[in-house]
């Protein structure tokens, strides 16, 4: 089957996974901005982290038939810093013009503290400026129920703000929810110890339906599997789920989230099957 | 035999059990070999109020993750919120 993984982070992958991912059936990624595992310390450091998710990432994936798309932001973990922080988001425009780029992501809240949430609140001011799609990060653990709230209530704030732009990301069972309530997008991640496993997140989308739902693995430098997305097909048909229902979940909803971007092209396996497909007709 | 209790998903959720159940013994030995009273400590206090979560349903997953978060304050901005999270469900960055 065909699916997207709309969370992963590739750039701290080893190309081995674009091989790994192609066989199972990606057809495209989307990589949002996130935390290298340390606090850089200049603006110009995340300029060249955007090129290398906006131009080296895209290539790479290209080589396996992936297509990949980025999502740009400073990420909750470094927001501490807000002068930083500020001076990165007056540089994050500069790339917003690359057809691959999605929008605004993953912006949110890591330890929920009061720097995190000016910084968040300054980068959905920019999405909102720039009429870019959001996508946010909730916190781990017990800072996800108390973090999670205080995003809904920020994004609130917004009364312009299209919910059906947004994702709530990381979603589990008691944050789901109030953020489908809202209108947003929910992305269940499929991560050890901290996130969702599949079989937790098939119970949620038979007590919530498909609707603007999403499944992915945020796979990153740390103890994570790429393969997250298909281990949730496997779970899926192990119910006996039908395919139409799946490939909703996996390929269909992460397209249509996609395709709220202004930029946004299709990947080119998806456009050429549709233009066969019509062909045929 | 059904879905509800096939016996790959019992076998599954046996073992669920059976691994949760090692960890709490593991956890009382230690502490016992190291001498440290575990009813001093919150998680243990955490984690045995989760375990008594898990004998009433439906609704036990949200019960236990609401259990193990920090509480959501509605009136967070007007108080200025935390500075940072020391829940001792938190784990560090």
């Amino acid at each position: 089957m065909n699916y997207v993984d709309p969370h992963i982070h590739m750039v701290s992958r080893v190309t081995d996974d674009y091989e790994s991912l192609a066989r199972m059936g990606c057809v495209a990624v989307s990589e949002p901005a996130f935390w290298a595992g340390f606090d850089r310390r200049s603006a110009d450091g995340f300029r060249d982290y955007f090129r290398q998710i906006t131009e080296v990432e895209p290539r790479r994936a290209a080589g396996y038939g992936i297509a990949h798309y980025s999502w740009l932001c400073i990420n909750a973990k470094e927001a501490e810093d807000v002068k930083l922080a500020r001076e990165v988001i007056a540089a994050i425009p500069e790339f917003l013009s690359a057809s691959n780029v999605l929008g605004i992501g993953e912006i949110g809240l890591n330890k929920n503290t009061r720097n995190e949430a000016t910084v968040f609140l300054e980068q959905v001011e920019l999405a909102v400026r720039h009429d870019e799609t959001i996508l946010i990060h909730t916190p781990h653990l017990a800072d996800k129920l108390r973090g999670t709230r205080m995003i809904l209530d920020m994004l609130a704030d917004f009364p312009t703000l299209d919910h059906g732009r947004v994702v709530i990301d990381h979603v589990e069972e008691h944050t789901i929810r109030p953020a489908l309530d809202a209108g947003y997008w929910a992305g269940m991640t499929l991560y050890p110890v901290t996130k969702c496993s599949p079989e937790r997140a098939c119970d949620l989308v038979e007590r919530y339906g498909a609707e603007r739902l999403l499944v992915n693995s945020a796979g990153d430098w740390g103890p994570s599997r790429p393969a997250a997305v298909p281990d949730f097909i496997v779970a899926m048909r192990a119910r006996g789920h039908a395919e139409e229902l799946i490939e909703r979940m996996v390929l269909d909803n992460p397209l249509e989230l996609f395709s709220r971007c202004r930029r946004y092209v299709p990947p080119p396996r998806i456009a050429n099957m549709n233009t066969t497909t019509t062909a045929r007709s | 035999m059904t879905r509800v209790l096939s016996d790959q998903r019992f076998l599954a959720i046996r073992s669920l059990v059976v691994e949760l159940s090692a960890a709490l013994d593991r956890v009382e030995r230690h502490a016992a070999e190291e001498s440290v009273d575990l009813d001093e400590n919150i998680r243990w206090r955490l984690l045995a109020e989760a375990v008594a979560r898990l004998a009433v349903g439906p609704g036990r997953v949200e019960a236990v993750q609401e259990l193990f978060s920090d509480a959501y304050e509605p009136e967070w901005r007007r108080t200025g919120g935390p500075e940072l999270s020391e829940s001792p469900g938190c784990c560090g960055r």
